[in-house]
């Protein structure tokens, strides 16, 4: 209120200041107030109740959540870079092929691998075998067999004991500067071609249906 | 919460309005309703803020009862009121004829009544609650000085108060 107040002011003052709630009135609107704040308590309530509940599932999710998302993530990474990566049986032959690539023995052929000798005898004559000899392929022993194109290419066949990586999803592609095949001949024949870039696809179809085609 | 001296006061804001007291604890107790159904009710400024629900309550029942004469005070009325002749510090009143005042203003005049002679807001608090110039506040305020003072020279002369 200012200090200089004028008559007339004073008199409109004075005229609302008579005017007041009557004591029923303050005690309704008061109650109201009341119930408002009481209805506002519970509700506030429940809220904190119901937040404090979903704010402990929530840190509890939170916590197993980020954990299982990356270890899951992983998982799937590595599921999916075994499935898709070039098997080591691949990496090693190739390894072989070079180590080999002035190599033209002919190795004696043991009975015991009468399939394997049968395989070798099946390559047709219009393809010369420069080479066929026993390596190591992850541990186990794999006839190699190198067999040159009618005019060019070169042609490797692994005879490999057992069965091939379980694991493995790509069972042909690329490696380096040669294509590849794995071919399950029998539950415990594992046939790997490789083949240079510059063989003819029908030559290698041809050699591969009649060295398979013995195969019983 | 608001004390008994702020639910007075929000009443006689509400009764500067509607002029009828039933009426004015009616609008009164609707604005408090509306007021404290928003939970989350944390207002800068309550008393002014259920000031304009009180408000906004009174013109929209107006407005819905279409009795209410809208005058509109556009900026072109703005005139110079530096030096404002009707001041009323001379004039003395009983209350008798405060009422007689209060009942012949219009509703606008009267919350102007209000705001400026028990609230004591200046032109510039008025204009912010009517979102309107300063200036055509001090303009509203001008009409309403010199319309109680020529009713005063009229009773004067009429009945020789």
């Amino acid at each position: 209120m200012k200090n200089t107040i004028n008559p007339f002011k004073k008199a409109v003052q004075l005229f609302y200041e008579n005017k007041s709630l009557s004591d029923s009135q303050q005690n309704q609107l008061q109650s109201l107030q009341e119930q408002a704040r009481t209805d506002v308590n519970a509700l506030v309530g429940t809220e904190s109740a119901n937040e404090i509940e979903s704010g402990i599932c929530h840190k509890i999710r939170n916590k197993w959540l980020i954990p299982v998302s990356i270890a899951a993530s992983m998982s799937a990474i590595f599921v999916l870079v075994s499935l898709l990566s070039v098997p080591h049986l691949v990496s090693h032959a190739y390894t072989d092929v070079l180590k080999d690539a002035s190599d033209y023995t002919l190795g004696e052929l043991g009975a015991t691998n009468r399939i394997q000798l049968d395989m070798v005898k099946a390559v047709p004559e219009k393809y010369s075998i420069e080479m066929h000899k026993y390596c190591f392929l992850d541990k186990e022993k794999t006839m190699h067999l190198r067999v040159a194109g009618v005019e060019q290419g070169k042609l490797h066949l692994f005879f490999k004991k057992g069965k091939g990586e379980t694991n493995w999803l790509t069972r042909t592609g690329n490696y380096k500067d040669m294509h590849w095949k794995i071919l399950q001949l029998k539950d415990d024949l594992t046939l790997l071609v490789m083949y240079t870039q510059d063989m003819r696809e029908s030559s290698v179809n041809h050699i591969v249906n009649e060295v398979v085609s013995v195969v019983g | 919460m608001f004390d008994r001296n702020e639910l007075n006061q929000l009443y006689r804001y509400a009764l500067s309005l509607c002029k009828q007291e039933d009426m004015a604890y009616d609008i009164l107790q609707s604005a408090l309703e509306r007021y404290l159904s928003k939970a989350d009710n944390k207002v800068a400024k309550p008393l002014a803020f259920l000031k304009t629900i009180i408000r906004n309550i009174y013109f929209d029942q107006e407005r819905h009862n279409k009795v209410i004469s809208m005058v509109t005070y556009d900026d072109q009325d703005e005139i110079n009121l530096i030096e404002d002749n009707s001041d009323l510090d001379e004039l003395l009143i009983n209350q008798q004829q405060v009422k007689l005042i209060v009942n012949k203003l219009s509703t606008e005049e009267n919350e102007l009544l209000y705001l400026w002679a028990v609230e004591e807001y200046t032109a510039e608090e008025i204009a912010k609650i009517y979102d309107k110039p300063r200036g055509t506040v001090l303009s509203k305020l001008h009409r309403l000085k010199k319309r109680i003072k020529d009713y005063f020279v009229e009773a004067e002369v009429v009945e020789g108060i």
